[in-house]
């Protein structure tokens, strides 16, 4: 009944497994060696995206199944998740807002607020 | 109209399964959509905060505690491998690997909680709390046990699950699609902990 894949070995798994520690290890780099925390976290998300896509397709065998299953429910979710992340700029507004703040490249104020 | 289905509505044999999976997977699968809801808004949460505020601590050092976070990460992708290795021995209706494999996945979850534990134990020593820490934003407490405490909750949940799945193997009472399904919940585990590491541990190292 099921669609998914009828490959009874592990090992064509094991390059997957080698990609998203790969994946993972480069976030590691990255994170040594960005500053500005923005544009770590957009790098970031950005490969966590791709190690969880891999991990979505093979590990839990999504690449397998018919594809109304994947348009089912992926849309969905995405479509929930960016209505939620709508709200995000917000952030960097709030982060600007506080009395703390002080832009790139300005020594922090020692003066009391 | 002869359709069946229209004629007597609740004879589901007659409706072919639209995803040509079994019900039950598709529960599974409704279940990880529904779960990634939750922990999406709370990610989301979380970054939200953690781009917000201009004093997050930093409590991670690049020594052991991102080290510790990467061995955790290391583990958990293992886990899913093994889960996989379970998966396909089942398949090959190979009942004495799939057990092999199904224990080795559940010593990797047991090891990742314990790793987790141990580091949460070390936060508590240094005095963060879930409404307050010694380093900046009192929010950071509840937003990092909020977030790693609902996935640990989830490990726990399938540390739990896995057993009972090999209990169900020694009894032959569970085919390789039951295995299949364990492993859909135990891979989504996995795939949360994609964005923990990066957001949570790496954002925040010193």
């Amino acid at each position: 009944m099921s669609t998914t894949t009828n490959d009874t070995r592990i090992g064509p798994f094991v390059g997957v497994w080698f990609g998203v520690i790969a994946i993972n290890l480069v976030e590691l780099f990255v994170a040594t060696r960005l500053a500005e925390t923005r544009a770590l976290f957009f790098v970031l998300m950005a490969l966590a995206l791709v190690a969880a896509g891999l991990v979505m397709a093979f590990f839990m065998h999504l690449k397998y199944e018919r594809r109304n299953l994947v348009l089912s429910l992926i849309p969905a979710l995405l479509f929930v998740l960016f209505m939620t992340i709508e709200m995000f700029p917000d952030s960097s507004r709030l982060n600007r807002m506080h009395p703390q703040f002080q832009p790139v490249g300005e020594q922090p104020s020692t003066q009391p607020q | 109209m002869d359709e069946p289905f229209i004629a007597n509505p609740y004879a589901t044999h007659a409706v072919p399964a639209p995803y040509a999976i079994p019900s039950r997977k598709t529960g599974m699968w409704l279940f990880i959509i529904s779960d990634s809801i939750t922990f999406g808004a709370m990610l989301i949460a979380y970054a939200f905060l953690r781009l917000g505020s201009p004093q997050w601590p930093h409590p991670f050092e690049f020594g052991s505690s991102i080290l510790n976070a990467t061995v955790m990460t290391i583990v958990l992708v293992t886990s899913s491998l093994s889960m996989v290795g379970a998966i396909t021995a089942a398949k090959r209706e190979d009942w004495g690997k799939t057990t092999l494999w199904l224990l080795a996945t559940v010593a990797l979850g047991v090891t990742f909680a314990i790793l987790h534990l141990r580091e949460w134990f070390g936060m508590f020593h240094e005095g963060v709390r879930l409404f307050q820490n010694p380093w900046g934003t009192p929010v950071f407490g509840a937003a990092f046990f909020g977030l790693t405490g609902l996935h640990i909750l989830h490990v726990t949940g399938g540390v739990i699950y896995l057993l009972v799945v090999v209990a169900l193997v020694q009894a032959k009472k569970i085919k390789a699609n039951g295995v299949e399904i364990a492993g859909l919940y135990w891979c989504f585990v996995d795939l949360v902990w994609m964005f923990i590491y990066p957001m949570v541990y790496l954002m925040s190292a010193k």
